[in-house]
């Protein structure tokens, strides 16, 4: 089963094409670390299955259906780069809401928020605003919503971005736990000592375009590093993308 | 292409309306627009009060004026641009309603919920012209109840009032909601006041017997009825005889406008790109 699929996809802000025939399909339950210099399109990857943005050209499903469907989005999570919440909601009226959204409600919904709240460390702050928080805090605050109901897909942009060094260290169990629980995870990170903790698979995009996919270990070539590797390939020193049976890139993609 | 996954029990639409309604209820509530607009209500109310509690000793050409009949005159007079003024208080909040979650990004965050964009922006229509007729019907309520007491009016044709300040509000908040999606919120609150002022001015100008061509005529005999429903309205304090088919007329062009101004909220958020 395809948890989402960019096919042909292109997309041009004005004049500039942030993404230039991207295909790419990814299988229920698979970790995929989204790399990429900045401006490469990973966050215009990421709005576009979200249905934020549409594309000049080519298709995107989301758990087969068009991002359009509202009921693509039932089990997904969504932290976003820089999380904007209304800033005179309580953290837990805004997880309350969230959970209202994708179906829960009474005892189950304020069990399930109780858990997000411990499992994030925000239950001493559940009844304080969300505007004022530090950077961190608003990030810890994304990912108990986009926790909530223990979700099919979730989709991270930059999820460690403004923690401190214990928060990277939450995100990334949380991140792990979301992965051990069989979960689809499509992370977009520049820090590529977490992706490669945390996704088993990795798509480098340059320049809008599909630089680089595959499982981990055939993309990082014999000893080198995750790092090692994206500088060799986003510089133009790659070698040929290795095939891959879990994320695909079909011919011509590139 | 992938097939369709199996999906969880779908979120009826009517309760994520009703959901997001609440918060964008609260939202505006809680902003300093809310804030305004409560005192704009307040301000009107303290006009109606001041006005009302006046003993008329109006002097014309040297020769004072039955009060009677000042009264009846000012006493409409007053109502009809104490609703306008609230109709254009409500485009006031809604002209911040939808283009503040836009410009803050917190609406990637409900629209990566399993909620469409129709509902999305249905909700905050409702939230926003929910306070907005909260806070103009409770001050309407309080003016009609002031000129019955005082001046002895009554208060069939405030109900009118009332009815057609609901349906103004709702015309011109998802008129400015739609606008500010495109463009500074300063320049909306600006449109919407002289497009309200322009609309009123041409529907009372025709009946009054002016004749206009261009633009003007077609915004009068098109637009949205603001004035003449209004004028209609308070036609029982008027002393003005109506007929059937000019009353539904009227009815149905709000009726109309109201869908118009709707449909082309939804089509803006519909297609907005959300970078």
């Amino acid at each position: 089963m395809i948890a989402f699929e960019l096919a042909g996809v292109s997309k041009l802000y004005g004049g500039r094409r942030a993404l230039d025939r991207v295909n790419l399909a990814v299988p229920m339950g698979t970790a995929v670390g989204l790399l990429g210099p900045n401006g490469a399109g990973k966050t215009t990857a990421l709005r576009l299955l979200l249905g934020l943005v549409r594309p000049s050209v080519g298709g995107v499903r989301l758990r087969g259906l068009s991002p359009a469907d509202p009921r693509s989005r039932e089990s997904l999570g969504y932290v976003p780069e820089r999380p904007a919440f209304p800033p005179r909601m309580m953290i837990r009226e805004l997880l309350r809401l969230h959970g209202g959204l994708i179906g829960l409600d009474g005892d189950a919904l304020e069990h399930e928020i109780d858990a997000r709240l411990v499992e994030t460390g925000l239950r001493e702050r559940a009844h304080e605003r969300v505007g004022g928080m530090s950077k961190g805090l608003m990030q810890r605050v994304a990912f108990a919503q986009a926790l909530l109901g223990d979700p099919e897909l979730l989709l991270l942009d930059e999820p460690t971005s403004g923690l401190d060094p214990l928060g990277v260290r939450d995100a990334r169990d949380w991140i792990l736990a979301a992965r051990q629980r069989g979960r689809t995870l499509l992370v977009s990170s520049h820090v590529l000592t977490e992706v490669e903790r945390t996704c088993d698979h990795v798509v480098i995009l340059h320049e809008g375009r599909i630089a680089a996919s595959g499982p981990l270990a055939e993309v990082v070539l014999g000893g080198e590093s995750l790092e090692d590797a994206y500088v060799r390939i986003v510089r133009g020193e790659g070698v040929a993308r290795p095939p891959s049976p879990g994320v695909r890139t079909p011919e011509g993609a590139e | 292409m992938s097939e369709p996954a199996p999906t969880k029990p779908r979120t009826r639409p009517t309760r994520t309306l009703h959901l997001l309604a609440i918060q964008a209820f609260q939202d505006a509530l809680r902003s300093r627009l809310g804030l305004a607009v409560a005192g704009c209500a307040l301000l009107a109310l303290f006009f109606v009060d001041r006005c009302t509690s006046l003993e008329s000793s109006l002097v014309l050409n040297g020769e004072t004026v039955d009060p009677g009949l000042s009264a009846r005159a000012f006493g409409p007079f007053l109502f009809g641009c104490v609703s306008l003024f609230l109709v254009a208080a409500s485009g006031l909040v809604a002209s911040d309603g939808l283009a503040r979650p836009v410009a803050d990004g917190s609406v990637a965050l409900w629209l990566a919920r399993p909620v469409s964009r129709t509902v999305y922006a249905l909700a905050r229509l409702s939230g926003t012209l929910a306070l907005s007729i909260a806070a103009g019907g409770g001050a309407l309520i309080a003016a009609a109840f002031l000129l019955h007491v005082r001046r002895g009016f009554t208060l069939e044709p405030a109900l009118f009032v009332g009815l057609v300040y609901a349906a103004s509000a709702a015309i011109v908040s998802a008129l400015a909601m739609a606008l500010s999606l495109y463009v500074p919120r300063v320049v909306t609150v600006f449109a919407v006041m002289l497009w309200i002022q322009l609309i009123v001015v041409a529907n009372i100008a025709h009946m009054l017997g002016a004749t206009f061509r261009g633009w003007f005529a077609a915004l009068e005999r098109w637009g949205p009825p603001l004035g003449t429903a209004l004028f209609y309205a308070m036609s029982g304090w008027l002393s003005l005889r109506l007929e059937v088919h000019d009353v539904v007329s009227i009815v149905l062009r709000l009726v109309v406008w109201i869908g118009l101004s709707s449909a082309l909220l939804v089509l803006s958020v519909r297609r907005l790109e959300l970078r």
